[in-house]
């Protein structure tokens, strides 16, 4: 594997500082700040199973809320680098494109790691819960994946509404498509019309498409279920590298 | 000071308009797990309290208060089982089942409740015996069905097989035929949970100790379990 160039981390450094200024940090710590409190009121007025109910909202609130923001932010930072013409500035340098968005992703995963772990951090301090070391990694993984995505979009879209449309999408169909798959299987003992098995077909199909989101930070862990660690992490590879192919062939394409 | 004019307009409106649920009447039909399941994005988990936290609250609406006992218990039978069925390691729809609904209403809705915990506790035994217990109690002290409470205590003595289950799990019917009186079953029970570990939320220890009737004290903690080992 040949050595990553200086410029591409020098990039990374300066996508991290970029999330800096504009206060991606404190924006996901807010977010840990709302998620907490929310989950503090579910510990109020739940009859029994206090912290266990507590835990779960406090992982699906800022599982969420962290998802969002970190998709909101990469494809703003990266809409903007494209508009306002400072993609220039960094293509001037002895760089690829392909080097360029290398560099733009090692940032952002920094950033998506950090934010894993920050998230992570209050299951890991406050709870003994079984699978919370186990969650807080494969959030931090999943996060890494979102970031991903995000950045492919804001490059291949260019336009802040339609990405984030788009990532919103992709990642709410990622996170039920398993769902939709498995209802779509069953279609009683009539097996189903041509359009039923259209409709199962096509569901099936963009399900190949995109990761099994549902396998990352699995919440049943926090809830004493089986932690099954390590076929999201494959996951994340996959779809991390399909990414990186993916934008390739993009940035290729693509006239900046 | 339009600032401050407005701000309290927007409060005022709150306060006339507050939130309530108006549109829920009667429980219904509950939504199918699957459509609960896709709606909730898979958090199955949280989707269990959420629906739990409803049952427990729905008949509250701002202090109009519908009478537990007018609730169809068919439809709130399906209600619970959504509940479990979405998160089935949770105790919470039986807690509500047998100490929540299963105390109110006419003798026969009350019995529905307990069939309905006793149906749910033959699929896992050993982790749902402490609300078979407190079935056990309703039947002999609020329903005062003894041959019923005898009937779910020889579930107990037979169905749990868990070795650290406590022993007087097993020998519920030797309570029962002890006759200390309601208030000292209700707290021998009690004791005997907390002292299983099987009560680990100050809430529901709260909550059972409010359903000791006519002693508002609470429970000193650990307290002997009814029924020792031999």
């Amino acid at each position: 594997m040949p050595p990553v160039p200086r410029v591409v981390l020098g990039l990374a450094r300066l996508t991290l500082l970029e999330a800096r200024r504009t206060a991606v940090g404190k924006a996901a710590l807010a977010a840990i700040a709302m998620a907490l409190s929310l989950a503090l009121f579910m510990d109020r007025i739940v009859l029994t199973d206090q912290e266990r109910a507590t835990v779960v909202t406090y992982a699906v609130l800022v599982r969420l809320a962290l998802v969002l923001i970190l998709g909101q932010a990469i494809i703003a930072n990266t809409v903007r680098d494209l508009n306002e013409r400072i993609i220039d500035n960094f293509l001037a340098l002895p760089l690829t494109r392909m080097q360029y968005a290398l560099g733009k992703w090692l940032g952002w995963s920094g950033v998506s790691i950090l934010c894993g772990i920050a998230a992570g951090l209050p299951l890991l301090g406050f709870s003994d819960t079984p699978g919370r070391l186990a969650w807080t990694m494969s959030f931090a993984a999943e996060a890494v994946v979102v970031a991903s995505l995000a950045l492919l979009l804001a490059l291949t879209l260019g336009r802040i509404v339609t990405a984030v449309l788009a990532y919103g999408c992709l990642y709410l169909f990622a996170r039920i498509g398993f769902m939709l798959v498995l209802l779509g299987k069953n279609m009683g003992a009539t097996e189903g019309s041509l359009l039923d098995r259209f409709d199962a077909g096509y569901v099936q199909l963009a399900g190949y498409l995109l990761p099994r989101m549902d396998r990352f930070a699995d919440t049943a862990w926090l809830a004493g279920g089986a932690i099954r660690f390590g076929p999201d992490i494959l996951q994340g590879v996959i779809y991390v590298a399909l990414l990186g192919a993916v934008a390739g062939i993009e940035l290729r394409r693509k006239q900046f | 000071m339009l600032l401050c004019a407005l701000l309290a307009a927007n409060v005022a409106f709150q306060r006339h308009y507050p939130p309530a649920w108006t549109d829920v009447h009667d429980l219904g039909t509950p939504p199918p797990a699957a459509a609960v399941r896709a709606a909730a994005l898979g958090e199955n988990v949280l989707a269990g309290y959420l629906v739990n936290l409803f049952l427990q609250n729905f008949n509250v609406p701002l202090g109009r208060v519908t009478p537990l006992a007018d609730i169809d218990r068919p439809e709130l039978i399906r209600w619970l089982d959504l509940a479990t069925n979405l998160d089935p390691g949770t105790g919470y729809p039986l807690l509500l089942a047998s100490r929540h609904f299963g105390e109110t209403g006419s003798p026969e809705q009350r019995r529905m409740m307990l069939d309905w915990v006793y149906l749910r506790f033959g699929e896992q035994p050993n982790q749902r015996w402490p609300w078979l217990v407190h079935a056990v109690y309703v039947a002999r002290h609020v329903l005062k069905d003894n041959a019923l409470a005898e009937y779910y205590a020889a579930a107990l003595r037979t169905q749990v097989t868990d070795p650290t289950a406590p022993t007087w799990v097993r020998q519920m019917d030797l309570l029962l035929h002890a006759d200390l009186g309601q208030a000292a079953d209700a707290r021998a029970i009690l004791g005997g949970l907390i002292d299983a570990g099987q009560i680990r939320s100050p809430a529901e220890l709260k909550f059972l100790e409010s359903r000791i009737p006519a002693v508002q004290a609470p429970v000193p903690v650990p307290v002997q379990a009814p029924v020792r080992a031999p």
